[in-house]
């Protein structure tokens, strides 16, 4: 059949469209997997001195001409560390590539000194020679130095790009962030791997805090909260994660120890898991541990006259889970449950208001988040002490009341 | 210059004017003379280029006849028990006077009928019917004695089912028609013939059930075999083209199959089949996407099962399509969206190899085609050693000697798995060539093409009208009814009404 | 017109025409004047949408076989609907180029950085262009097919959100007055007058009346959509940080942390889903504003008219500067919707009253 004229004028257009695009050189965005640089881990610290991580000082001091470079403006504040991993070029393959030798470096951090993250990430390719990429930045690490002069500067442009995703998790660590990046787990290849899956041992004990990404950090420096990020000490081969820093708008205050972080989670309803531990009731100097399985938490302000006192109601549901007796209690038994429970609910309540004191005191910053309570129960209040709440923090006063439940005791009696 | 180019999306036949160089058409013109050696002479020059018609002359007492016949084409025991016998048989002979009396008394055939035009005649006589002359009469006697070697109904080449009955259709077109008789008995069953094509004279069986085939459907069909125009018509696939409504899509909208029972369903749907000599495959029509996709097994298999497989037959389309397409985004514009320890995997695995991605896939994708092509070529010994040669050689070997990456050829052959899954091969063409287009707008934009090709493939076949009913009727206009028997399989008694979705565009 | 659709169809064009491209950055725009209350403000909003169907069902069952555009022309006279008819033209445009260009620059930022803003323009024109010119019931087709999409992204952002939800975000509720909430929803105005494609589809429906009840479930799910996209948003950020955000629906599918590991970056997936939402917002503004220069030259001329407006969509698509000039006439184009929606449809159906009267009198 004839086309009518019609179709030649769709078949001319169409393959006019296809053409204007295809010759504007097509495949803008098209690059090989094995040409990107993927940047697992980002480590900062200050510029002077030059973090060595885990470098010998021999090899460390010819690379510290190359970690110098000249800026567009002003003097190098940061070292930024990047941590990418090595995959072996040069290797005729066997069936289907394996593993390299156990020695072998699995990951290079290399550094540039400079103020701008934006730019020494182009500064990178100076020394790379394929780009960076950072769609799959695992870990952001911060040394202490740093961190106590202000974060927003560094974090700006990781919350601003698009690449960067916001569950990147941050860590502070008070000696040198690249120390951190140069550790080699033992288990794992690449430390910042390593690094984002440690908070899940949030589940296991609340030593450990667990939202801390790029995400909540930025909603709370965007709310003018207070917050806290987990902290990190490495030694050749490990890394351990406890304890938290305390932050006051971008600037570290401090750090607070493991203790003290367990009752905090408790009190922001963080807790997901972990443990209490209390006098045996029935022996002298043993020890009797439970499990949390649940922990609620609600925080309610109560304003009398010009007073304002946190009502703390904690709810929490536990297991027996260690015992240390030698005779033959029994913990069947209906008063010896409510004997564990009522010891478990003093020490909550202890542990907390000492808790609170001793942030009161020492920092005076509301990491709690007692000021969203109050926003968002007491709204007409919060107006009134906006302004001054670190003052009112400080001189807050808490009630707590605990609700403890025992449910299971393990396979023993 | 440009007209050039588009010359060749004209047709090249000539103008089908009064040409007076077919014989076919002058025939016409002539009947059957008195004299017996003038219609011989006739015939013979007429037909002087085949030297393989039989011209028998046989003189009784009373007369002088003659059969004509091709040798190939006819039954030989029914001309030499049924005609000649008789006609021979010194007993009978006086009681001839006409031809008449020939039909009615003494030849023992079921299927004579008279016949004066020459055109006809010759038209008979190629078909493989004889034609007895009687000197002094001008008409000719028309005796059906079709025969010859034709292949017996045997188990269908493509189309295997488990529980689905083992015949299929042959080349013959009234073997053909009976194993669809055998199955409906109605009254309202329509068969019409059509003889299609000039020198090729195919005849073709249109067959529905009057009070089931919308009205529209039927006028339709009617129209475009009418309208046939072709030298030749040599199967049914030829037919199919030229019926189509849109010859230049990539989808079928008419579905060929070589399953009576499969036929027989779609008459009782509502729908037209049409029979063409000489081809084992028949045309069901109109072809709507939802025919495609369902198997003849699925109406013999119970309802969760057959239905979880069907919805795994849309799923594994999706995936023959558009699986190259999706890794080849993937690695190459979105590395992002892929699991770290993936993306490192990947890395890892194509560490040294010389190919850019985008090209490897498409030689990997070449490669499955041509093994595809070669596997149905190959005569028969040969071909179990296709499989050992695609599968090892090329697959593990390339892998080993490093111009693949394992993960490509994984991709490659689950592709090739998935789009074996759909029941009829002219739809597994489809999503061949899909493929290829998905994988050139993968290369180019990324999941942007891959998303914007899929737009333009879904409008299109949106577009698709075929015979007056949608391509895609069984799928839009939410409706609960439409859901029974495309993406789901209900319990048979459910299923009827359908010829009320065709009937649907009906309301206009 | 033929009459090919049934009432079932209008479902569709009614949730792909008002769920536009919008979704993606109105969540800050109401948030930004109603706080955390702007939940409620989309709930009010559901007014103007409910509104917007029952005015366009209304005035097109007086006028049967007219499309809104001709009614227009009935109802207030030859000369003042001629104008308004060139306002309408000159709001869809703008509508189709602004929207074309914001939907071509968050495919840059999360899908693909480099590719030049003119092609990724011209990929999303070619299917419009060619979805238009295959006549309206192969449109209508297509829409029924992406509308599951839809309801997919929105299913898949709001199921996986929900480890993140915090409701005590919510609160304080109702604090902060009556008026920032109903500035948010006039927000909603423009993407409700995407109801409007039913005005251009109501000739082609072959039994009006019982279009009524899907009208009336396409606006409900249109406003439970939008509806649940702000009160996300709410939720998991907060509504100090979602004022922050230039796309919040987007950073929202950031948020989302899937247990296993299978995707990571889920913002590139929902992108992906979304681009045939916005494919078909395009579609169906392009449909209207097709009918309406049809009725305002009175001409039958399909060539001309569909492809002609290519050029002139291109060049408004471009003609931002930035992202910060593309809200500026964003804002603009809500205006208009607003005038359109507050004065010229009242008036018309005013004029649609009198007439009635005067004529049974």
């Amino acid at each position: 059949m004839i086309f009518r004229k019609r179709v030649y004028t769709k078949i001319i257009f169409i393959s006019l469209c296809l053409l204007m695009l295809l010759l504007q050189t097509g495949c803008w965005d098209y690059r090989e997997t094995e040409d990107r640089g993927y940047v697992l881990g980002i480590a900062i610290d200050v510029a002077e001195p030059l973090p060595r991580g885990s470098d010998d000082l021999e090899e460390y001091f010819s690379e510290r001409e190359i970690e110098k470079m000249p800026l567009q403006k002003g003097s190098p504040k940061y070292a930024y560390t990047i941590q990418i991993p090595i995959i072996p070029q040069a290797r005729i393959k066997p069936e289907g590539g394996g593993g390299g030798a156990v020695d072998e470096d699995r990951a290079w951090d290399i550094t540039i000194t400079g103020n701008s993250f934006f730019e020494v990430n182009r500064e990178f390719a100076t020394r790379l020679d394929y780009p960076a990429f950072y769609e799959h930045l695992q870990v952001v690490v911060i040394s202490e130095e740093v961190a106590r002069e202000g974060i927003t500067e560094i974090l700006d442009f990781l919350l601003r790009d698009h690449e960067i995703r916001r569950k990147t998790r941050v860590f502070i660590t008070p000696g040198e962030a690249k120390a951190v990046l140069d550790v080699i787990p033992r288990i794992e290849d690449y430390s910042s791997l390593y690094l984002v899956k440690l908070p899940r041992g949030a589940e296991k004990t609340s030593r450990i805090a667990h939202l801390t990404d790029l995400g909540v950090v930025s909603q709370n420096i965007h709310s003018k909260l207070p917050f806290t990020l987990p902290r990190v000490i490495s030694t050749k081969d490990e890394i351990k994660d406890a304890g938290v820093a305390i932050f006051k708008e971008d600037e570290m205050v401090g750090w607070l120890g493991e203790i003290d972080t367990i009752w905090a989670k408790w009190i922001r309803d963080l807790a997901i898991g972990g443990l209490v531990v209390v006098d045996s009731p029935n022996e002298e100097g043993k020890l009797l541990a439970v499990e949390i399985v649940k922990v609620n938490t609600k925080v309610r302000p109560l304003v009398v006259k010009d007073k304002i006192i946190m009502n703390i109601d904690v709810e929490g549901t536990f297991n027996i889970i260690e015992e240390m007796r030698t005779g033959e209690s029994n913990v069947f038994d209906e008063e010896y449950i409510e004997e564990v429970e009522e010891l478990i609910q003093e020490k909550i309540e202890r542990e907390i208001k000492d808790t609170v004191a001793f942030v009161q005191e020492e920092f005076g910053v509301d990491i709690f988040h007692f000021a969203l309570a109050m926003k968002r129960y007491a709204p007409r209040e919060w107006e009134k002490y906006e302004q001054e709440w670190d003052d009112v923090f400080s001189n807050l006063e808490v009630e707590v009341s605990v609700d403890a439940q025992i449910r299971l005791v393990g396979l023993m009696r | 210059m440009l007209s050039k180019i588009l010359g060749i999306f004209k047709s090249s036949k000539k103008d089908k004017k009064e040409d007076d160089c077919t014989p076919g058409n002058r025939l016409k013109e002539f009947n059957v003379f008195s004299s017996l050696d003038k219609n011989i002479e006739f015939l013979k020059s007429i037909l002087s280029k085949s030297e393989d018609i039989v011209y028998r002359q046989i003189e009784t007492n009373e007369n002088r006849y003659a059969l004509v016949y091709i040798s190939g084409l006819v039954d030989r025991n029914l001309i030499e028990n049924q005609i000649l016998k008789p006609l021979m048989d010194l007993r009978l002979q006086s009681l001839l006077t006409d031809l008449s009396d020939l039909m009615d008394n003494l030849i023992t055939v079921s299927d004579i009928s008279k016949e004066s035009n020459f055109f006809n005649l010759i038209n008979n006589l190629l078909s493989g019917e004889t034609l007895l002359f009687c000197d002094g009469i001008s008409d000719a006697l028309v005796v059906n004695s079709k025969g010859g070697e034709k292949r017996g109904i045997e188990e269908p080449f493509s189309e295997q089912g488990v529980r689905s009955p083992r015949e299929s259709f042959t080349e013959n077109i009234e073997d053909n028609i009976t194993l669809i008789r055998r199955r409906i008995k109605d009254t309202n069953l329509v068969v019409k013939f059509y003889s299609l094509g000039e020198r090729t004279q195919t005849k073709t069986a249109l067959i529905y059930l009057a009070d089931n085939a919308p009205e529209h459907v039927i006028t339709e069909v009617q129209e475009r075999i009418k309208s046939v125009n072709v030298e030749g018509l040599v199967a049914s696939a030829n037919l199919e083209q030229i019926i189509e409504n849109h010859k230049w899509s990539i989808f079928p909208q008419i579905m060929s199959t070589e399953l009576p029972d499969r036929v027989v369903k779609c008459i009782l749907d509502g729908r037209v089949a049409i029979v063409v000599e000489g081809s084992p495959y028949n045309l069901v029509v109109p072809g709507t996407l939802a025919m495609f996709f369902n198997s003849g097994d699925d109406y013999y298999e119970r309802t969760i099962p057959a239905s979880l497989i069907r919805i795994s037959r849309y799923i594994s389309f999706f995936f023959a399509t558009t699986l190259p397409a999706i890794y080849s985004a993937l690695t190459a514009y979105h590395p992002g969206m892929l699991p770290t320890s993936l993306v490192l995997y990947i890395t890892g695995t194509r560490i040294g190899l010389p190919l850019p991605s985008v090209i490897e896939m498409f030689f990997m994708l070449f490669t499955l085609e041509i093994l595809l092509e070669a596997a149905i070529r190959l005569p028969k010994p040969i071909a179990q050693t296709v499989g050992i040669v695609g599968g090892l050689v090329i697959g593990q070997s390339a892998v080993q000697a490093g111009l693949v990456s394992p993960l490509v050829v994984i991709i490659i052959s689950f592709t090739a798995i998935s789009s074996f899954t759909l029941p009829y091969y002219n739809f597994a063409m489809v999503s061949r060539s899909l493929r290829v287009f998905l994988l050139i707008g993968a290369s180019l934009f990324g999941l942007l093409g891959v998303v914007v090709l899929w737009i333009l493939i879904i409008i299109h076949v949106a577009s698709i009208e075929t015979f007056g009913v949608r391509y895609l009727q069984d799928f839009f206009s939410f409706k609960k009814e439409k859901v029974k028997d495309t993406f789901l399989k209900v319990p048979y008694e459910l299923l009827g009404g359908k010829q009320e979705a065709l009937k649907d565009e009906d309301k206009k | 017109m033929k009459k090919e659709l049934n009432g079932v169809d209008v479902l569709s064009f009614v949730i792909h025409g008002a769920i536009g491209v919008r979704l993606l950055t109105l969540p800050r725009d109401i948030i930004e004047h109603a706080n955390n209350n702007g939940w409620i403000s989309v709930l009010v909003s559901g007014l103007i949408a409910f509104y917007l169907g029952f005015a366009f069902y209304w005035l097109c069952i007086k006028h049967p076989g007219l499309n809104i555009s001709q009614i227009v022309e009935v109802t207030l006279g030859k000369l003042l609907g001629k104008i308004i008819m060139v306002g309408i033209f000159v709001y869809i445009i703008l509508s189709i180029g602004l929207s074309l260009r914001s939907t071509a620059m968050s495919i840059k930022v999360f899908l693909l950085d480099t590719t030049p803003l003119l092609v990724l323009i011209l990929i999303m024109i070619i299917p419009t262009v060619y979805a238009v010119s295959k006549g309206i019931k192969t449109m209508s087709i297509v829409l029924d097919i992406l509308l599951p999409i839809v309801l997919l992204a929105i299913a898949m952002l709001v199921g996986l959100s929900y480890k993140k939800i915090e409701f005590q975000n919510l609160r304080p509720v109702f604090y902060g007055g009556v008026t920032p909430v109903i500035r948010g929803s006039l927000n909603l105005v423009h993407p409700y007058l995407g109801i409007g494609i039913i005005g251009y589809i109501f000739p082609s429906i072959n039994n009006p009346k019982s279009t009524k009840k899907w009208i009336f479930i396409g606006t409900a799910i249109s406003l439970a959509i939008y509806f649940l996209m702000v009160i996300l948003t709410i939720l998991v950020f907060g509504p100090e940080e979602s004022k922050i955000l230039v796309w919040p629906t987007v950073s929202l599918s950031k948020a989302i942390q899937l247990e296993t590991e299978l995707f990571e970056r889920l913002e590139s997936l929902f992108m992906a889903v979304w681009i045939p939402v916005a494919f078909t917002t395009l579609l169906t503004f392009y449909y209207s504003s097709i009918l309406n220069l049809k009725a305002l030259f009175n001409t039958n001329k399909d060539h001309l008219i569909i492809y002609g407006q290519i050029p002139l969509i291109i060049i408004i698509a471009l003609f931002p500067g930035n992202i910060v000039e593309l809200y500026k006439y964003l804002n603009w184009v809500n205006i208009m919707a607003m005038f359109l929606t507050f004065i010229v449809i009242p008036s018309m159906i005013f004029m649609t009253l009198i007439r009635k009267r005067r004529m049974t009198q």
